[in-house]
């Protein structure tokens, strides 16, 4: 849209009234704020047109209404006013002998934001201003085909994203993949939070189906995520826990008892280790690590083991370890000659 | 906390925005727990880098086969793994795990490398020492010297394959240290994984078939390495490596008597522990 404007300005200006047919070619060069001298070469414009009718005519095709002309002396200001809320105010000043001019334009507009040019510009001669008008009306044409293409593509290529973002949410719920989410996982708990915010903004400007999907789906997950099948896929993980505002530890409290009830072995072995006990004793005594067991409690004792190595081994238990590691500290201090 | 980027990526023009994100989630110091002071000597537990829980992590203990870790980084840190070394008759006086070298027989300093790694075979490091040192006591001393430019304070080998040493000493955090070393090395990544590895002496004269010590690997989800250790005077060692969906977990257990079932139960806490 900027390079539309930056269209517009050329073909605008310079205000110079003249016959039909006999057109002044002036040389113009533009700066804006921040843009490196130079980054925009001087270009020569053709002008015989009413520049405030070809400014109209250029913009977004007759989009925009002149609704303000002020003349006093050299200097011309002109305000107009576009479809889609944007206002523009072209301020001209010649100098006396109408050769060379200087000229703000000042854009506010809610969907591009503010935007300031000046330009400078010199008379260097004569055209020919109905052959140049035709020309670059054509040039305008072209340019406006262009940018209608850019702009289909790029809406395509958003729809396409967005679709894909929509899919991929859709998919981390079903396989309970939290990072499947992005940041509407991520940001879940965080969402005033400036980056969070800012990221998800960028997704809301592609399409508000988005977040609208993904966090339904969002949703969904924590609701499996508090059952024994989804906790276990999502392994049991504290961080998705919060982001879903629960705790591992309620879920535990509350799934336990019912896994202990349905003999749910995979739960009991990696979540309920006073619930599982029982089954323990019973189908893990003796087992190794590396121990080949199969069938129906391999996995239950697996877990249960690993977990249960972790807790604080009953007094005399500990005793024996520390002993160990005391005992392998003397023979190391023994060989050091104390 | 990291913003991970869906895994498709984002168009250009949105681009900024995530790198915004992820930027602010810089992950923030944890103060060190020791939840389990009664599974090993010593132990330590990091996440993506970052301490979860440690016990005793500067005690200073024996380090058994993990000191191989250190003769693995000198040799792939040197370079030049497609040498021949022709073997003295120091591999017959090795002790506990072997391979069956004998004197006389050729192999690549490679091959040394990977039966080092891969089986923690004590022919095959020492000989790869003494390929590396030229002596068994210079190559101490450059385990040494690589020790103390790593930071490893509580660290003193005197063995080149960890065998136990009046005055051979280690540290869980100054492992830590030494793994995160040897993780920066591909060649030590590819060996550390092998469940499986078959080796020939360079006449082609015999095969060396090797099953990988570790036993996390091909069991628990996500192993990758990186090194066990047992001695009489070190007790069950390991330094375990695993990593899920990009989330790395190291834990190394010094003196565990239940080092497999602890470093799972380790690894499981530490991949589901709040971020």
């Amino acid at each position: 849209m900027r390079m539309h404007f930056l269209a517009t300005l050329l073909v605008a200006l310079p205000f110079a009234a003249v016959a039909q047919g006999s057109g002044e070619l002036w040389e113009i060069t533009m700066s804006m704020p921040g843009m490196p001298a130079g980054m925009m070469p001087a270009q020569r414009v053709c002008q015989g047109d009413d520049p405030a009718r070809a400014a109209q005519q250029s913009r977004d095709k007759k989009d925009c209404k002149v609704t303000d002309r002020k003349q006093s002396g050299n200097r011309t200001t002109v305000s107009m006013t576009c479809s889609d809320g944007s206002t523009m105010v072209i301020d001209q000043q010649f100098n006396a002998a109408r050769t060379e001019f200087k000229s703000t334009m000042s854009l506010k507009s809610k969907k591009d934001g503010d935007m300031t040019m000046t330009q400078t510009g010199r008379k260097v001669g004569a055209c020919d201003a109905v052959a140049t008008r035709k020309e670059r009306d054509a040039h305008m044409d072209k340019i406006n085909k262009d940018m209608a293409a850019m702009q289909a593509a790029g809406a395509a290529q958003q729809k396409e994203f967005a679709d894909r973002q929509i899919k991929q949410c859709a998919t981390a719920a079903q396989n309970m993949d939290w990072r499947g989410f992005g940041v509407y996982g991520q940001c879940r708990n965080n969402k005033t939070d400036a980056n969070c915010k800012s990221s998800m903004d960028a997704y809301d400007k592609m399409s508000p189906e988005i977040a609208k999907s993904c966090n339904a789906r969002v949703v969904e997950y924590c609701k499996r995520f508090q059952t024994q099948e989804g906790f276990l896929k999502a392994r049991g993980d504290e961080t998705i826990a919060q982001a879903c505002g629960v705790t591992t530890a309620s879920i535990k409290a509350a799934q336990c008892p019912k896994a202990a009830q349905t003999e749910s072995l995979a739960f009991l072995g990696h979540y309920c280790l006073a619930e599982a006990k029982p089954i323990a004793q019973q189908h893990c005594v003796g087992r190794d690590y590396t121990s080949k067991m199969g069938g129906k409690y391999n996995e239950f004792c697996g877990a249960y083991l690993a977990q249960a190595s972790l807790e604080k081994p009953p007094a005399s238990a500990t005793d024996q370890v520390k002993q160990g590691v005391s005992k392998g500290m003397d023979k190391l201090k023994g060989l050091f000659g104390r | 906390m990291k913003i991970p980027k869906f895994p498709d990526g984002l168009p250009a023009f949105a681009g900024k925005t995530l790198v915004a994100v992820a930027c602010l989630f810089a992950s923030a110091a944890q103060a060190v727990e020791d939840p389990y002071p009664w599974i090993a000597g010593a132990y330590l537990v990091k996440r993506d880098g970052v301490v979860l829980w440690a016990g005793q992590p500067d005690a200073r203990l024996a380090p058994a086969s993990l000191a191989k870790m250190m003769t693995a980084l000198i040799a792939i840190e040197r370079g030049k793994l497609d040498e021949p070394v022709t073997l003295g008759r120091g591999v017959l006086q090795a002790t506990g795990t072997r391979i069956g070298l004998k004197p006389g027989e050729r192999l690549s300093a490679g091959d040394l490398l990977t039966a080092t790694v891969v089986r923690s075979a004590n022919d095959a490091c020492r000989g790869l020492a003494e390929h590396l040192g030229p002596s068994r006591n210079a190559f101490i001393a450059k385990m040494n010297e690589r020790a103390a430019a790593l930071g490893m304070v509580n660290t003193r080998f005197a063995d080149p394959c960890g065998h136990d040493r009046p005055d051979q000493y280690t540290s869980a955090a100054d492992l830590v240290r030494l793994a995160e070393e040897v993780m920066k090395h591909g060649e030590y990544m590819r060996l550390a994984r092998l469940e499986r590895v078959s080796l020939k002496t360079l006449d082609g004269g015999r095969t060396f078939a090797l099953r990988n010590t570790n036993a996390l690997l091909g069991r628990y989800d996500g192993a990758i390495g990186l090194k066990t250790g047992y001695t009489e005077g070190a007790g069950n060692c390991l330094v375990a490596l695993a990593e899920r969906d990009g989330v790395r977990v190291l834990a190394v257990l010094l003196n565990a008597p239940n080092r497999w079932w602890n470093a799972v139960g380790l690894l499981d806490r530490a991949f589901a522990a709040a971020r």
